[in-house]
C-alpha cells in the first residue's frame, strides 16, 4: 500500500514538473511570430514593467468616415532583445471590445503586410518603428487607439509596457455648408445628474464666432473660443427628458448644431442610495447572523457524531 | 506630507497581502487534515511534513487574519477620504466596492471569530474545520472581487470580468436590493440565528471545547516536533 502510494505521490510530481516545463513553450509563438488578432494583453498579460519606451501618432485624427489613415508606433529600449510583440487596440482590457476591428477600424496593413492589430518580429534589436495602415470607422464619433508592447523579461516572466494616453480620432465629414458640430459628452440617451461634463467639437473650414449651449431651447452659456466645453448644473432642472444643444456660427455666418437627448435623474439616484445602505447593512447582518447559525450547526453535528445520535 | 491616497494605497495592500497568506495559511492547514487523515494512503515522509507545515501555518493563519481585518478596517477608513465624497456616494462601482468590502469584513470577522471561541482545537471538529476552511475561501473570495472592482476604477477593466459577465453582472450598476426585500433578507436570518441560539442552549452548546480528545476519532491533532 505504501509503494503505491510513493508511486502516485512521484507521478503527481512528475506530471507537474512536466507541466510547468512544458505549458510556457505552448503559449509562446512557434517560430517568435505570430500572426493573428490578439485582445488587449493577448495569450499572456505579460506583468512585469517594460523598460521599453513608447511613442505613437497618426497621420491623421480628424478624419472623415471610412477614410484612410496611417499609425504609428514606435518602440525603444526594453529588458530583452529577440522576439518584441507590438499591438494597436481600442481598449485596455481583455475583452474582445480591444480589437480595433470590433469598433469598425479596418486594418488594411500590420507591419508584416497582413491585416491584424498584433505583430510580432524575432529580430528586435533595441528599435523598432511599426506601421497600420487603417480606414476610419463609418459611423461619425470620437474614436481613441492605444498601443502596448510585449516582450520577455530575461527571467521566467514577461514584461509589457502601454501607451497610455492613446491617440484620439474624430470621425466626422467636414462640411463646407457651415460648422459641424458634435457633442462628445454626455452620450446621447444617457441618464445624468449633478453638475454635468458637456464637451463639444466643432469642425468648420473657417473659423468659429461663437457656440451656444441651450437646455430645451434657453441659452445657459456661450463661448467665443474653444475648447468648447462646459459644467451644467443639472440640479435646479426638473427631472426627465430635456434637450441638449451646441450651436455654432463660423465667421461667414453659416450656423451649424447637434442636439441630444438626455435624462436629467437627480431623486432618482439620490433615492438609489437607499437600497444600497439597506442591502450593505442586511447583508453584513445576514453574514454574520448565518456564521453563528452555521457554528451551532457544527458543533450539533459533532454532538451528533460524539454520542451516536441526538438525545 | 503624506496624502490619504497614499495611506489607502498602503492598508489596501496591507489586508491584501495579510489576507492572502491568511487564506493560504488557513488552506495549507486543511490540505495537511486531509493528509493527515489518509495517512494510512500517504508516504510517511509527506504525512510528517503535513503535522510540521501544520503547525506553524496554523498559527499564521490566524495571526494573519487578525493583521488583515485590522487593515481592512484601516483600509475602509481612509479610503473614505482618499476618495472624492461625490465619487462615493454617485460612483456605482465605488458602491459596489464598499458593498464587498463591508460582506467580506462581516465573512473575515466570521473566521476570526471561530478560530478566537474554539481555538486550534477546531481542526479536531470536521464539521467545524469545513466551515472554518469554507469562511475562509468565501471571504478571500470576495477580497478578490473586490479588487477587480478597483482595477475597474483605476484601470478600467479587470482581468475577473469574465466572471462579472458570467454572473451576468454590470460591475458599473449599484448591487442592491430593494429596501423590503434586505429587511426580509436581515430578519429572517436574526431569527434564524436566535432560533439557533435557543438550540444550542438546549443542548448545552455553549461550554463546549474542541479538543483532540472529545474528536479525536475523526482528526488527531499530533503536536508538531520542532527540530
Amino acid at each position: 500500500m505504501r509503494s503505491k502510494g510513493r508511486i502516485a505521490f512521484l507521478t503527481i510530481i512528475c506530471l507537474s514538473l512536466v507541466t510547468v516545463t512544458l505549458v510556457p513553450s505552448l503559449l509562446a509563438s512557434p517560430g517568435g511570430v505570430t500572426i493573428e488578432n490578439h485582445e488587449y494583453c493577448g495569450v499572456s498579460c505579460h506583468s512585469q514593467p517594460s523598460t521599453a519606451s513608447l511613442t505613437m501618432w497618426a497621420s491623421a485624427q480628424q478624419v472623415a468616415p471610412g477614410d484612410p489613415l496611417e499609425v504609428i508606433v514606435n518602440v525603444s529600449g526594453g529588458q530583452a532583445v529577440g522576439i518584441l510583440g507590438v499591438m494597436i487596440v481600442s481598449v485596455k482590457s481583455p475583452v474582445a471590445a480591444s480589437v480595433p476591428t470590433a469598433n469598425g477600424w479596418v486594418i488594411t496593413s500590420d507591419p508584416g503586410g497582413t491585416t491584424f492589430n498584433y505583430y510580432e518580429t524575432a529580430t528586435y534589436s533595441g528599435s523598432a518603428s511599426m506601421h497600420w495602415q487603417l480606414n476610419a470607422p463609418t459611423i461619425t464619433g470620437s474614436y481613441t487607439l492605444y498601443a502596448r508592447t510585449m516582450h520577455g523579461d530575461g527571467g521566467g516572466e514577461g514584461a509589457s509596457a502601454d501607451y497610455s494616453a492613446g491617440v484620439a480620432f474624430l470621425v466626422a465629414s467636414i462640411s463646407t455648408e457651415g460648422p459641424t458640430v458634435f457633442v462628445t459628452a454626455p452620450a446621447t440617451g444617457s441618464t445624468v445628474k449633478g453638475l454635468v461634463s458637456v464637451e463639444a467639437t466643432i469642425l468648420d473650414n473657417a473659423s468659429i464666432t461663437y457656440a451656444v449651449l441651450k437646455l430645451d431651447g434657453v441659452e445657459i452659456a456661450n463661448k467665443t473660443t474653444g475648447p468648447f466645453n462646459w459644467s451644467l448644473e443639472s440640479t435646479i432642472y426638473k427631472d426627465g427628458e430635456h434637450t441638449l444643444n451646441v450651436t455654432a456660427v463660423d465667421v461667414n455666418g453659416k450656423v451649424g448644431y447637434h442636439q441630444i437627448t438626455i435624462t436629467i435623474s437627480n431623486a432618482a439616484l439620490e433615492s438609489g442610495l437607499l437600497p444600497w445602505i439597506w442591502t450593505m447593512a442586511a447583508g453584513t447582518v445576514a453574514i454574520l447572523a448565518w456564521v453563528g447559525v452555521l457554528m451551532v450547526v457544527a458543533l450539533m453535528i459533532r454532538k451528533r457524531h460524539m454520542e451516536g445520535g441526538l438525545k | 506630507m503624506v496624502t490619504m491616497a497614499a495611506l489607502h494605497a498602503l492598508t489596501a495592500e496591507l489586508h491584501g497581502g495579510m489576507l492572502t497568506l491568511a487564506f493560504f495559511a488557513i488552506a495549507t492547514v486543511a490540505l495537511a487534515q486531509i493528509t493527515v487523515r489518509l495517512k494510512n494512503h500517504m508516504p510517511k515522509r509527506l504525512v510528517k511534513a503535513a503535522i510540521q507545515v501544520r503547525g506553524y501555518t496554523e498559527a499564521t493563519g490566524y495571526v494573519a487574519t487578525i493583521g488583515g481585518l485590522i487593515g481592512l478596517l484601516l483600509s475602509s477608513y481612509t479610503g473614505m477620504y482618499a476618495w472624492p465624497q461625490d465619487a462615493l456616494i454617485n460612483d456605482p462601482v465605488v458602491q459596489n466596492k464598499i458593498l464587498l468590502t463591508a460582506f467580506s469584513t462581516a465573512l473575515w470577522i466570521g473566521v476570526a471569530i471561530i478560530r478566537t471561541r474554539f481555538g486550534r482545537g477546531l481542526w479536531t471538529c470536521p464539521a467545524m474545520a469545513t466551515l472554518y476552511t469554507a469562511l475562509a475561501i468565501a471571504a478571500f473570495g470576495v477580497v478578490g472581487l473586490t479588487g477587480s472592482l478597483g482595477a475597474h476604477l483605476t484601470k478600467g477593466g479587470s482581468l475577473l470580468d469574465p466572471f462579472w459577465d458570467f454572473l451576468h453582472i454590470d460591475v458599473a450598476e449599484t448591487m442592491s436590493l430593494a429596501p423590503v426585500a434586505a429587511v426580509l433578507v436581515a430578519m429572517g436570518s436574526m431569527v434564524a440565528f436566535v432560533v439557533s441560539l435557543a438550540i444550542a442552549r438546549r443542548y448545552e452548546l455553549f461550554g463546549v471545547k474542541l479538543e483532540a480528545e472529545t474528536c479525536g476519532k475523526y482528526f488527531k491533532w499530533d503536536e508538531p516536533r520542532i527540530p
